[in-house]
């Protein structure tokens, strides 16, 4: 009992601590490896690409990149007028495509410097996450267009709510830039409903009932 | 005046002996506080196996470890007289249920620092992120005070108060979120 002084309880602590560092750095490539596609359009050459299938699956690993455990980004999708917002949150990652006409969710995965999401109808995207910023290819459908999504900060970024109005199931998602532009989708039912996009954070209106847009942290739980 | 140095409690309050303590609680605090901020987080942290995920493996080490706590508060007050019990094995309880609340906490708060990382943006978890540095400081304050002779009557009980309060809160943000907001899933 003598020798179980304070210290040793402090002692153990760290002893655990080092054990968990270990076993994380030495384990932590395997769960790297679920993302071995690249995205298309991606800037890899041919070469590059035959050289990275080449190496064996440790070497590999060894250059996971690092995957943001939390992060949203929100940009323009090129050529075709919509918004892509994009979080993270500890390996899950929720993605939300929209031009005010049709929109996509999508949800999926984040690991070594990548997302891969998709949603219904082929919706899919693929992006890399370096430099602050999200930088990929969105599928709707057949077709596919590319995006730069830089991070943004609350009130910026990706909101949902979702809600029971006079019976009718309501869905509701927005994107909001930097720069002030915003797009929006509510769908009551399964129609597009004529709600004004409400200020980042505050409650948007449907039917004369106030409804909820929650933020990613709100929401990724249950998405 | 020979005898006053073999007097088992000084009249005088002498802070020296816990200068040390405190000192090194605060570079741990500021230390865990630095680390999560320069280190990149990973995203993933080994941890116990046997929970849906890192969140719940978290929630419940850390509501075993409150639920400790709260022996600790009461052996605590045993030992020091305020509550009015006769057990011997109080002081042993307390040892050993505070050594188990430590190490259910470690697992914590490694995933904590090592995948996440500490983060400001909001406020629930700015609050956890400071509590949580804050946490490991008062406790190896607490623990290295311990051993040491000739501490203020009120040090013990203030460090051990302060780590008991800051888990609570540590608990309050974290475990009763995710109960709340997830759900009461293992």
């Amino acid at each position: 009992m003598k020798g179980l002084g304070p210290v040793s309880t402090l002692v153990a602590g760290a002893a655990i601590t080092a054990v968990l560092g270990v076993l994380s750095v030495t384990t932590s490539p395997p769960t790297q490896t679920v993302n071995a596609r690249y995205p298309q359009g991606s800037p890899e050459s041919p070469a590059a690409r035959a050289t990275s299938e080449a190496t064996p699956a440790p070497q590999a690993s060894r250059t996971a990149r690092p995957t943001p455990a939390k992060a949203d980004y929100a940009g323009r999708v090129t050529g075709n007028g919509g918004l892509i917002a994009i979080s993270v949150r500890d390996g899950k990652a929720v993605g939300y495509f929209c031009d005010g006409r049709t929109e996509a969710w999508l949800k999926g995965r984040a690991a070594d410097g990548k997302v891969t999401l998709s949603g219904h109808g082929n919706a899919s995207i693929v992006a890399r996450l370096a430099g602050g910023k999200a930088t990929g290819s969105l599928e709707l459908g057949k077709k596919e267009w590319d995006f730069t999504a830089p991070t943004v900060k609350k009130p910026s970024g990706l909101y949902r709510a979702t809600a029971v109005v006079r019976g009718a199931r309501v869905r509701a998602g927005w994107i909001y830039l930097d720069d002030g532009t915003r797009v929006g989708l509510t769908l009551v039912g399964d129609r597009v409903a004529d709600v004004a996009i409400p200020e980042p954070g505050a409650n948007a209106v449907v039917d004369g009932v106030e409804i909820d847009p929650q933020d990613v942290d709100e929401f990724i739980g249950g998405f | 005046m020979s005898d006053t140095q073999a007097a088992p409690i000084p009249q005088r309050q002498n802070l020296a002996p816990l200068l040390v303590p405190l000192a090194v609680g605060a570079l741990i605090a500021v230390g865990l506080g630095v680390y999560g901020r320069v280190h990149t987080p990973t995203g993933y942290a080994v941890g116990p196996a046997g929970f849906s995920g890192p969140l719940a493996m978290k929630t419940w080490l850390t509501t075993g470890a409150f639920a400790l706590a709260l022996v600790q508060v009461f052996s605590a007050l045993v030992m020091w007289g305020r509550i009015k019990l006769d057990a011997p094995w109080i002081a042993t309880l307390h040892r050993w249920s505070g050594r188990a609340a430590f190490l259910l906490t470690v697992p914590v708060a490694f995933h904590c620092l090592y995948a996440l990382g500490a983060q400001f943006d909001v406020p629930r978890v700015m609050v956890h992120s400071l509590l949580g540095c804050f946490f490991y400081g008062v406790f190896v304050a607490k623990m290295l005070a311990l051993p040491k002779r000739g501490l203020p009557g009120w040090a013990l009980p203030v460090l051990g108060g302060l780590t008991f309060t800051v888990l609570t809160g540590l608990w309050l943000t974290s475990a009763l979120w995710f109960f709340t907001t997830i759900g009461i899933t293992l």
